[in-house]
């Protein structure tokens, strides 16, 4: 397999290997959305249930000319970074403490390696219980997820730091403040950077869980409300456009790293 | 009588403490010498006789089991931009430009110079132009060129090389033989010198402190007497061969004892 990944590859190096892959992409999700339209041109209950393609088509116009979409979007955006940013403002100086510090690291970790694998959805009840339904909750959901991709890079990073590098910046003069922000700040940059940007995945991930069931706005809160009106066309929208948020999302923190460590580009 | 020492080492000794062997390991027993203003002074000797060690100690890195370090005069407390550091490996800020690098020192000793003045040092050391550069952008010897440069920026009493061309391939390392000789000549830096390089010892300095290993000691000194503007041409020359054949004794390698 990875043979066929050396050549043209995926990189579409060759202007002929690049059309063809594109044709070989399109190949599978078109038999998909084909499957998809014949199963709900169908008579039984999944004919009835499942909206047509054509259908889907037109409620999202519908959703998009409303504006209904575009706050549903803003509405759940605007969570994730409040959430996000606050795991990062958390996240990154307990990361820094816990990589420099060996008794910070020894306080805290315990307690972080026993929630980490604890899924964000099996807090939905108790939050929305004691935080009541609103933003609240779903601000504090995609906090708990978001800050461990964060914190564990961090440490990654901040441990990373060449002594070298920080040996370099003591002789030419340096003090402790200076060699924090001069050096182990850069250094762990990389590190950070790619900690926030899983970190944004998980919040876009937690924020649909989260307006399931504890705040009533957002794409997940339309999906919710589509489903009590037995309307697969709006939950297939928010499907499609929460699949195509993300994307944009990463590629966003994708770019915005290349902006933020132009060395790295090169 | 010379005038007072610019650096002095003196009776620096350095034990690490080995686990279980019962011992303590003696890295470096009972090292003294001392670099005048402007001389070009060279360690030498066998991998493992704790050459980098006591360029450590004398960079402030570590501190000595006995004895002590002064630089005009002063006893040597922790690094400090008295004393510049040249690296065996890529030190740079990866993260900083050519121009940043060179600033470094300079700027977080709170001194506010023009750009132009760190764009000429830049220049001088052959790197007119490429102020924007990354590290990751230049060559292994430009690479060691800027770190000489942002070494050079804050004007240290002494000037610490550890095999900075060590990495470098053979051609490269005497065009940088031959640049070191041509920017000491402009300068006149006080600078000490690593390495496992006979030639490369000799042909950079003014005298070269022969180190053994185990324990690491110096076991002698040679002047180094040559027709100056130095040239790396002077390697094959027959008073070049006497002064390594005086090295090698001194090392007792390649050369029949008694």
């Amino acid at each position: 397999m990875f043979l066929a990944r050396t050549g043209s590859g995926r990189s579409g190096a060759g202007r002929i290997g690049g059309a063809r892959d594109a044709v070989l992409g399109a190949l599978v999700p078109l038999g998909v959305v084909g499957a998809w339209a014949f199963a709900s041109t169908q008579g039984g209950v999944l004919g009835v249930f499942l909206a047509t393609p054509g259908e889907v088509v037109a409620e999202f116009v519908r959703l998009l000319w409303s504006g209904e979409l575009f706050s549903h979007v803003l509405a759940s955006l605007s969570r994730v970074a409040v959430g996000l940013v606050t795991a990062i403002l958390v996240g990154v100086p307990l990361g820094i403490g816990m990589g420099a510090w060996r008794s910070v690291d020894v306080a805290i970790a315990p307690l972080l390696d026993f929630l980490r694998p604890i899924p964000i959805a099996a807090w939905v009840p108790l939050t929305v219980l004691v935080f009541g339904i609103g933003e609240l909750p779903a601000r504090v959901l995609i906090f708990m997820g978001a800050i461990h991709p964060i914190v564990v890079n961090t440490i990654l990073g901040v441990k990373g730091v060449k002594l070298l590098h920080v040996r370099a910046a003591r002789m030419l003069g340096a003090d402790n403040w200076q060699v924090i922000r001069r050096v182990v700040i850069p250094s762990a940059l990389p590190s950070v950077l790619a900690g926030i940007r899983l970190g944004l995945g998980i919040a876009w991930w937690v924020v649909i869980v989260a307006e399931l069931l504890a705040v009533r706005s957002g794409l997940g809160y339309m999906m919710v409300q589509a489903m009590a009106l037995l309307r697969s066309d709006t939950m297939i929208v928010g499907i499609f456009v929460i699949g195509a948020v993300g994307l944009g999302l990463n590629r966003f923190a994708i770019l915005t790293e290349n902006l933020l460590m132009p060395w790295r580009k090169v | 009588m010379r005038s007072a020492p610019k650096l002095e080492v003196r009776d620096v000794c350095m034990r690490f403490r080995t686990q279980g062997a019962g011992s303590d390991l003696e890295v470096l027993k009972s090292i003294s010498f001392s670099v005048y203003e402007g001389e070009r002074y060279s360690l030498v000797g066998p991998s493992g006789c704790g050459k980098t060690t006591l360029l450590n100690i004398i960079a402030g890195f570590e501190r000595p089991t006995a004895g002590e370090v002064l630089v005009d005069g002063v006893p040597v407390q922790g690094p400090a931009p008295s004393r510049a550091v040249v690296f065996q490996d890529d030190a740079l800020f990866p993260w900083l430009t050519a121009l940043e690098n060179v600033r470094f020192g300079p700027c977080v000793r709170g001194r506010r110079e023009s750009a132009d003045k760190w764009k000429e040092l830049l220049k001088t050391v052959g790197l007119e132009g490429f102020d924007d550069y990354y590290p990751a952008q230049l060559s292994g010897g430009m690479r060691q060129r800027l770190a000489v440069a942002r070494a050079l920026a804050n004007e240290p009493a002494v000037l610490l090389m550890d095999e900075p061309f060590g990495a470098l391939d053979a051609l490269t390392r005497t065009q940088m033989h031959e640049w070191l000789l041509e920017l000491w000549g402009r300068f006149r830096f006080t600078v000490v010198f690593v390495t496992h390089d006979i030639d490369e010892a000799i042909l950079l300095s003014d005298r070269v402190g022969v180190m053994a290993g185990r324990p690491g000691r110096l076991v002698g000194e040679i002047e180094i007497k040559l027709q100056e503007p130095r040239s790396a041409g002077v390697t094959v020359s027959a008073e070049f061969g006497e002064l390594k054949r005086r090295v090698l004794e001194l090392l007792r390698v390649g050369w029949p004892r008694g």
